[in-house]
This record gives C-alpha cells, structure tokens and sequence, in this order.
C-alpha cells in the first residue's frame, strides 16, 4: 500500500519526487569530491571529515525519530556508544584471529548491535509519545551510563577499550585516508539507506504517525509496531555512526554514553533544520567543523552554541537550513525589494557575533575564571595577534556601540522585510 | 540499627528536597504541558546566587534574595521566551529549555570556573543536634529538611485554602476551560512558573551550602528531578511527594547495602554464575545507587505509564 493509496494529503513533509538533472549531477560532483579528499586535502583535516560525516550522520538518524514519527530522543548516546563498543570487540575478535571478517565491513556490528538494543528498547519506549517518550529515551540513557563504567568485562571500566584494525586484501588501514575512504562508503551507505525507507510505504507510515497517530490506528494500523521498527533503524544507523568513530579511533569508553554526545544529535537536527532531509547532515558537520576549530581557538564555544541554539529555537524554529530555504523561496520572486534589508540584517547580524564575542572573550579573562585563558601580567590580551589592554576604555566603548547599533539594525531589518512580504501578499490575494 | 534510623532520616530529608524542586515541575508541567528542562538549572543558579550573596548580606537574607532572584529569572523565562515558542509546538518549548540548561550551565563555568565553589553551612548551624549511638546529626540537614517541610507546608494551604489556589489547581487539570471562565491564565502561568523556579532557587542555595556548589550539579539534580516528576505521575503534586520521598529514601539506603546482586542470587543457588557475568552482578549495590532512580522509573512506565498518582490518559 502506498501513499497515494491512503489518500494522504501531499503536506510538505512528504517528500515531492523532482526530475533528476541539476540535483543528480550535484550529487555526482560532491561524491566524487568527497571521494579524491585524500588527494586534496593533509591528514589532519581528513580527521576533521572523518567526525564531521560521523555526526551528520548520527544527527540523520536521531532526525528518523523526529521527522517521521514526531518521537524526541534526549538518549541517542546510549546506541551511538553500543554501536562504538560493538565495534571494538569485533575489532579485537579479529585481531586475535577468533572472527574472520574483512577489517572494512566491521562498522557493520554498529549497525547491527544498534538494530538489536533499538529493538529491545524502541519496543518498551514507543509505549508512549511525547514527553513520555522523552523521558524514557533519557531515562535508558541515563541508566546505561550509570552501569557501562561498572561493567568492566563489557566496556572496559573507567579506562575503556582499546584494538586495533587489522590488515585485509593489502589495505594495512594505517594510513588515515584508508580510514577516511571506509567511513565515507559508510556513511553514504547509511545516508541512502535513511533515504531509501522514507520512500518505502512503511516509511511513509511513520510520517502519518507523525500527523495523526489516533487515525492512523482506526485505519487499522499497527502503530506500535511501526514505531518499533523505525527506533530499531534510527538505533542501529546511531550505532553505525558511533562504530564508525570506534573503527577510526580503535578505542571507546564510557563516557561516549554521558549526556553530551545525546544532546549534539538534537543540537545538530534542529539547529541544521529538521524538516530538511540534509538539514541535520548541514546542522552535523558545520557544528563538528566549527567545535574542532573554535574549541582550540575558545574555551567559550558551548557557551556560544547554547546560545545560537536558543536564538534559533526562537526566532527561527524551523532550523537555519529551512530558514534559508523559506527565504530564497519567498525573495526569489521581489529580491530588488528586499536586498537593502537583507544587507542590513546580514551585516548586524556580522555585527552582534563580533562585537558579542569580543566581549564574552575579554570578559572571560578579566573573570580569572579558566585555568587555561587569562591575562597577560601587564593586564594585555592577544587575540588573533592583535594585542590590546583588556580595560581599554575606547574599545569597550566601540564594542558596545557596535552591539547595539548592530541589534537595532538586525530588528529594524527584520521588521521592514516583514512588512515586505506582507504587502506582496496582499498583491497576490487581490489579483486572485 | 543506628545506620538505618540515620539513613531514614537522610533519606527523608533528601526526598523533601527533592519535592522542594519537584513541584514547581509538575505544576509547570501541568499547566504549559512542557516539562522543563532547565528546571535544574534553577536549582544551580539559586546555590550560586546563594553563595555569592551569603558572602554579602549574610547567610538567611542570602538564602531568601537568591529565591527571589532565581524567580525573577524564572519569569523572565517564561514571558519573554517560551510564550513566544509556545505557538511552535510542544516540542520546540522543550527543546528551547534543553538549549537554556546549556546556557545557565555555560554561563556559570563562564563565571565561577569548572570546579566547586567553597559554599559552606554558616557557623550558627555547624553544630550536632542530637546523637543515634555514637552518630552525631548536624543541625543543617535538619534545617534542610525544615525549610522544605515548611514550604511544602505553605504551598499545600496556598493551594488547597485559597483562591488563587483554586484556580492554579483549576488550570493545571483544564488550562482552556479556565481561561473561558474569565481567568488570566497566562498569568497565573507566570506566576507557577516564576515560584516554582524560586522553590527551585531556594533549594539550591540551602543545599548548596551542604552537598557540593558545582556546575555539574544542575544535570545531576535535573534528571533525578525527572525521574520523581515521571514516577510520581505528571502534573500531580501529591504523586511528586510521594515519589521523592521514595527515592530519597531508597537511594540513601541503597548507599550503605553492601551485598552484591551476585550475592543475592547466591541464595537460589546461582551466586558464582552472577559472579562471572560481573559488572553490575559483582559491584555492591551502594555503588549502584546512581542507577535506582532510573530503574524504578523505567519499571513505573511500563507498569503504570501514567505514574504513581497521574491520571490515565
């Protein structure tokens, strides 16, 4: 039985199928990017892709939950770090020669141990939705981070696991662009398959679970088990994602299970845009790029994120890839209209980063407050080898000034725009 | 026999703290059907005010103004913030609180550092009260203890003996039905979410002189708080006493039991099979402590998904 069968209405989260043409010759060029990386790009930031594509992907399948069945999971962690561990045994059974599978498909115990702890507490969690489902996702998660540092056999204690991946077919995977090549075939692997069940009548299933579960089951339904099935497969693509990770470090601890690692998936879905299928995927590997470079350059970055995060949530609940996407939609048709406003609210927007940062920066080393940052003995700072008195009046001063100004113009923008659109519409209805 | 009479007594004491924090939630909660992620955060926020203003205004005026600036936060939140996510959905009110719990937690490290902070029970009451065998009790965990009862105390007349109480008790079961009698609802949502956080505040400041003033403390505190609201049924504030006194009690007997589950099993005759699963099987279950909560919360969705006292959707 399919969509149309149902009778389902096209909403805008059911995916409308386009002409191949632009859009398959992208994604022909970006995979063939993504492929020669090794080439192109030194080591070091081979690592960077290799956790940017692992988040995408885990924010991708945390997203499973939300945008299909509308289920929030504050316990993603739990299946991201099973997956890991899942990994390391099996890399660890190889290497002692007990398990004899080609080193490039052992993520493939991620995804596996991920559908099976999925199941198993998908069955139990999908009781309920809503806030329920919240708190029992939590609650387990909670509940293995409580016990994996105990379980010595299992996850290695306080000090974790270790292994390493053995050589297969004369690939030694020592060098990191192997790695790289492995976790990226994985990656699109779990991406397409993500995709693939959105199109499949179960997946779009789970989407009317989404509009209307109490319908659905008067259709005759069996929600339950629906939902079941797709926690299993949003489990196992986390598990997959966190044995990637595992395959790439050769090790996992505990801590892969603390509360953080469930929270960057919600941070990264719905900062990227949860109702954009690459939304989280964007929202993943941006917030990853930015972590690994802004956290050796700021001991003030989850500050910054936590707060981007709640101006988003905000002003803009639909993510920043739908806000953009809204926006080119909406401005394609009067963008002579509206660029003076656009230019403003970019710029302020330029502006309260700058100026807000500076003083968060500043502020934090005046505070004495981190071991790690503070001030020079002169009472001087260097940021970006531009160095200045911390108490420098004239600067605080330029630094406020830009604040508000910045503020006042972003609002005044945002208003005027507003307004804009509003007028246009009139327009149309009065021509309808 | 001493070990357990303290142990109750802890544990009580514990557990009326956590109602002290559990019943802003639920009513919140009842009232906005969000459960409120930063809720913690208003436990940590008020032991941090409590430590800095101890310092200046001395320890009980301290303890009152950190409520009440914690409760002004807490409005804050609520009028400016999640009323205006409110037309998005339930799930983008709790996903902005999760990101506020982010916030309040960097917020504080940004000001106070990642480790403890040195807030200590003032001179007037480091004493021992009273002996259980050769125990000593200190004053402060009674006066913890104290300040909860009477603030559970007042809050069950407020809500039971007044007006304003019935209407707050009116709208956590039928917000709209409320509102269509003519009730300012959104204000007396204001008001449940403002006290609520200073309940919360105030609880921080006076626990926070006792158990560790650190930021960690608002995740720690937060999920346990949870899990009372969710066992005790949401929105219902008798379900959340009974609940926290519950798992006050049980976590603090917990701590001082030093069988293991393997030990346990000993008695059906499989204790060497449990020995060798080992991991949680082999630990004391005092060291387990941290995962009671959790479990008694998962058994009591699965059991009674409504909770101890909630009502049955």
């Amino acid at each position: 039985m399919t969509a149309t069968d149902l009778n389902i209405e096209d909403s805008n989260r059911t995916s409308a199928r386009k002409a191949p043409g632009l859009g398959l010759l992208l994604i022909t060029g970006v995979t063939v990017l993504l492929f020669t990386l090794p080439l192109l790009i030194p080591p070091v930031f081979l690592n960077y892709a290799i956790k940017m594509m692992v988040a995408g992907l885990f924010a991708l399948a945390f997203n499973l939950l939300w945008s299909h069945a509308r289920l929030l999971s504050f316990g993603h962690a739990a299946y991201y770090a099973i997956g890991a561990f899942a990994v390391i045994h099996a890399l660890s059974l190889s290497e002692r020669g007990v398990l004899s599978i080609p080193t490039p498909l052992i993520p493939m115990m991620g995804l596996i141990a991920g559908a099976l702890i999925g199941l198993v507490v998908g069955y139990l969690a999908t009781v309920r939705g809503g806030t329920y489902f919240a708190m029992i996702t939590l609650a387990v998660g909670e509940l293995l981070l409580s016990i994996a540092p105990k379980w010595e056999a299992v996850f290695g204690g306080e000090s974790g696991l270790s292994s390493m991946r053995m050589p297969w077919a004369g690939l030694t995977f020592g060098m990191v662009g192997e790695v790289y090549i492995v976790v990226l075939i994985w990656c699109l692997f779990g991406l397409v398959l993500l995709r693939w069940f959105s199109a499949t009548p179960l997946g779009q299933i789970a989407l009317a679970i989404g509009d209307n579960e109490k319908r659905l089951r008067f259709l005759g339904y069996r929600t339950h088990a629906v939902k079941t099935v797709i926690f299993s497969l949003s489990a196992a693509v986390s598990g997959l994602a966190g044995g990637l990770i595992a395959f790439a470090m050769e090790s996992a601890s505990f801590e892969l299970f603390a509360g953080a690692n469930s929270a960057m998936p919600v941070m990264h879905t719905f900062l990227g845009g949860a109702d954009v299928f690459l939304g989280p995927i964007a929202g993943g590997m941006g917030l990853t790029l930015f972590s690994e470079l802004a956290s050796n350059a700021s001991r003030l970055w989850l500050l910054y994120m936590g707060v981007i995060f709640v101006i988003v949530m905000m002003f803009a609940p639909e993510g920043l890839a739908g806000f953009i996407s809204r926006h080119v939609k909406l401005s394609l048709t009067c963008w002579r209209l509206l660029i003076a406003d656009y230019a403003v609210f970019l710029s302020g927007c330029a502006g309260l980063v700058l100026s807000g940062v500076w003083m968060a920066e500043v502020s934090y080393r005046l505070m004495g407050t981190s071991p790690i940052v503070g001030l020079t003995p002169d009472g001087t700072i260097t940021l970006f080898e531009w160095t200045f008195s911390a108490t420098s009046k004239p600067l605080w001063f330029a630094a406020v000034a830009v604040f508000v100004l910045s503020l006042f113009g972003v609002l005044a923008a945002a208003k005027r725009a507003r307004t804009t659109w509003l007028t246009i519409g009139q327009k149309k209805d009065g021509l309808r | 026999m001493e070990m357990l009479s303290i142990s109750l007594l802890n544990g009580t004491i514990y557990g009326l703290l956590l109602f002290m924090i559990a019943a802003g939630l639920t009513l919140i909660f009842g009232m906005m059907g969000v459960l409120n992620f930063a809720h913690g955060a208003f436990y940590m926020l008020g032991a941090y005010a409590g430590y800095v203003l101890s310092a200046r205004v001395g320890f009980f005026p301290g303890l009152l103004v950190a409520g009440l600036i914690v409760a002004a936060i807490g409005a804050m939140v609520e009028r400016y913030m999640l009323r205006s996510v409110h037309a998005h959905g339930h799930a983008h009110e709790l996903l902005l609180t999760f990101g506020l719990l982010f916030v309040f937690d960097e917020i504080v490290k940004f000001f106070f550092g990642y480790y403890p902070v040195s807030y200590r029970v003032p001179e007037t009451l480091s004493f021992s009260v009273f002996r259980i065998g050769s125990l000593e009790y200190p004053a402060y965990r009674l006066f913890v203890g104290l300040v909860s009862i009477g603030f559970f105390g007042a809050l069950v007349l407020i809500l039971r003996f007044t007006r304003i109480g019935l209407v707050v008790r009116a709208a956590v079961h039928k917000p709209m039905m409320v509102e269509a009698l003519g009730h300012n609802v959104p204000l007396v949502m204001l008001l449940v979410f403002a006290v609520g956080a200073g309940m919360a505040g105030l609880a921080g400041a006076v626990a926070g002189a006792f158990y560790p003033t650190s930021p960690a403390m608002a995740s720690e505190i937060g999920t346990i708080v949870f899990v009372v609201v969710v066992v005790g049924g949401l929105g219902s504030l008798g379900g959340a006493f009974i609940a926290s006194l519950m798992i006050g009690i049980l976590t603090t007997l917990m701590v001082g039991v030093d069988t293991t589950l393997a030990d346990t099993l000993s008695f059906v005759g499989f204790g060497s099979w449990g020995k060798d699963i080992g991991g949680i099987f082999a630990v004391p279950l005092s060291a387990s402590a941290g995962t009671l909560p959790f479990a008694l919360m998962l058994m009591v969705l699965l059991l009674r998904p409504a909770g101890l006292m909630g009502e049955r959707t």
